[in-house]
């Protein structure tokens, strides 16, 4: 009977720590049983148990505050340094009067480059303004 | 530092012991009034462990059971015993005003 209700109070533990010390809490408590009682050493493995799970519960939530604090750090880094870095950025332009078959198929060879090319006709001629991240 | 972790602590000064022993050694050193449950010890052996003041010592048969044996680390050694000075030394001061009172 005594045994049966240490085994019961022993589930109050995170599975974890019953399949890695369970065995030697249960012989602890009911040596401690014999001398002090199954009530007061089933009140605490239900105390230790529940002590136990808080404290996990703390480690994991430390552990998650502390990850996203590091994933912030990194993206914070990140970001300035994109920033900060100049020339990254590139732009040509091009224009032309009357017959531009050259300048059109210079415009073209960029657009395959993956350049982004806009044109822009007026009474002066036609520009293309073309840029590239 | 807790009452009992200290009494822990001086219970595996004088040798390794697994935790039936360090609760029969907390009580006899207490004079029975810190006695442990097998939770309470549990996990006060396990902060001790994480704290790097005690460590298991390995398993042993004894009287055809296996139990865990802990002992005292260096460091362990050394916060008993600062522990025990920082208590002599409010003993005295507390002493010293009763006895003027």
């Amino acid at each position: 009977m005594s045994g049966r209700v240490l085994r019961l109070c022993l589930r109050a533990y995170p599975r974890a720590v019953r399949e890695r010390d369970g065995a030697e809490l249960e012989a602890l408590a009911t040596d401690l049983a014999a001398d002090h009682g199954t009530l007061r050493e089933a009140l605490g493995l239900l105390r230790g148990g529940w002590a136990e799970r808080r404290r996990r519960a703390s480690r994991r939530r430390r552990t998650a505050v502390a990850l996203t604090a590091a994933t912030a750090s990194v993206l914070a880094v990140l970001t300035w340094s994109a920033a900060a870095q100049p020339g990254r950025y590139e732009e040509e332009r091009f224009g032309c009067t009357g017959r531009c078959a050259d300048v059109e198929a210079q415009v073209a060879e960029r657009v395959d480059d993956g350049w982004d090319c806009t044109e822009s006709r007026g009474a002066a001629g036609t520009t293309w303004r073309c840029v590239r991240d | 530092m807790t009452e009992q972790a200290l009494f822990i602590l001086a219970g595996l000064a004088r040798r390794e012991a697994h935790g039936y022993g360090i609760a029969r050694d907390v009580e006899e050193l207490s004079e029975g009034r810190v006695r442990l449950t097998a939770g309470t010890l549990y996990g006060a052996l396990n902060r001790l462990v994480d704290d790097g003041l005690v460590e298991p010592a390995g398993e042993r048969e004894v009287q055809g059971r296996r139990r865990r044996y802990y002992r005292l680390t260096a460091a362990g050694r050394e916060q008993l015993a600062a522990e025990v000075a920082r208590l002599r030394a409010t003993v005295d001061v507390l002493g010293a005003r009763v006895a003027l009172a």
